[in-house]
């Protein structure tokens, strides 16, 4: 019985992981690319 | 900067005519211009693009916003190909969308739009009765929607007047962006008694804002997940230490009978790996289904096979390592446990 929800977990965690991943390295590569104009503060 | 009339009385298109006929004669002001949509907001207009006027085949979905002929030189985009607007290209979308024939478009619109590269000069739809042709191509810059392809922006030579609402777009000489704000801010909104001034703010402000938001999400769903990771493995070193414990006799048993340590330690290791190998072929299983629901429904990109196939790595990584220590202690249970009788 424990073992079964111990295996319940891991699933859970690991579809969770993987997703995840995917999703921050998608956000983090839309974030990386560049405005194509100057954005920089010249006060 | 935007501005909204309140009031029936409210002429949009003189207020835009004293706006940036002030702003263009402000010391500091490199140009001005009016637009829809301010980039890097989030906040603009999007539309469909499509190559034959009853509209078959598949748009291509841009962004679109209104600019005039100072438009690209105040954002300080290039042209890559063909020419800018001219000053009398410029129309008032009064009554319905009244387009101007002429538009600019982005390298990477263009590219979408026509993959062998023939854009300049060709005509393309936007409502059934309305051709419009591409005079100029810019290099990419992200237009107001960042979601989808950001560098999809589409340019109508337009003053927006129909809403009563327009933004003012103003770039400054280095060195003189806090004196150009602080005298804009002051004189358009003395100068519009009955209309809404909004605050202004710079490019980069907008910029960070949209960077700021993605960031949080980053850190807090990576935060959440390494959690998850963590009560997981404590969920299977709990399971590894009670087995343990509850089996410390069965242990002194088979060192009793020439089991040596490390044969121990294979045993609660390989018990740890088949839990570990089950849930990571459930999870497989779980994780497809979730990133297909997630692309379904949010537009998320399709789950990378290797980002499941590192995840599983990771995973049965971890959990050995948390397995590891139990099996540890059950391996250093004595053998003359077994002749004990509790």
């Amino acid at each position: 019985m424990g073992a079964l929800l111990v295996v319940a977990q891991i699933a859970i965690t690991l579809a969770v992981l993987c997703n995840t991943v995917s999703i921050v390295a998608h956000a983090i590569a839309q974030i990386d690319r560049p405005a194509g104009f100057d954005t920089r503060d010249t006060s | 900067m935007a501005v909204a009339g309140l009031s029936q009385e409210f002429n949009v298109a003189s207020a835009q005519r004293g706006d940036l006929g002030y702003l263009r004669g402000l010391p500091g002001v490199a140009a001005a211009t009016i637009t829809t949509g301010e980039p890097l907001t989030n906040n603009g207009t999007s539309t469909g693009l499509t190559h034959s006027a009853d509209l078959t085949g598949t748009a291509v979905q841009t962004s679109e916003i209104s600019l005039d002929e100072e438009g690209l030189h105040t954002l300080d985009v290039a042209l890559v190909a063909g020419r800018n607007f001219r000053a009398d290209e410029i129309t008032s979308d009064t009554g319905g969308p009244q387009r101007g024939s002429a538009i600019i478009v982005t390298e990477s619109l263009a590219h979408a739009l026509f993959p062998d590269g023939h854009a300049l000069g060709a005509t393309i739809y936007e409502y059934a009765n309305q051709p419009l042709t591409i005079i100029g191509i810019t290099r990419d810059f992200m237009g107001p929607q960042l979601g989808g392809p950001a560098y999809h922006v589409c340019i109508v030579p337009q003053l927006p007047t129909t809403f009563g609402f327009y933004h003012l777009l103003v770039r400054a000489l280095p060195g003189r962006r806090d004196a150009v704000i602080r005298n804009a801010q002051r004189h358009i909104a003395s100068a519009h008694p009955d209309a809404g001034v909004g605050f202004t703010h710079t490019l980069a402000d907008s910029q960070r804002q949209f960077t700021a938001a993605g960031r949080n999400m980053a850190f807090f769903l990576s935060a959440v997940t390494a959690l998850m990771l963590a009560v997981c493995c404590l969920g299977l070193f709990g399971l590894t230490a009670f087995n343990v414990s509850s089996r410390t006799k069965q242990i002194g048993v088979r060192r009793a009978v020439g089991a040596r340590k490390r044969d121990i330690v294979t045993y609660f290791l390989s018990e740890s790996a088949v839990i570990l190998g089950s849930g990571a072929l459930l999870g497989t299983v779980l994780a497809l289904a979730l990133g297909q629901w997630l692309s379904d429904h949010y537009g998320e990109p399709r789950l990378d096979l290797a980002c499941v196939l590192a995840g599983i790595v990771t995973l049965c990584a971890i959990g050995q390592v948390a397995a590891w220590h139990p099996a540890r202690r059950a391996a250093s249970v004595p053998p003359s446990i077994a002749t004990r009788t509790v």
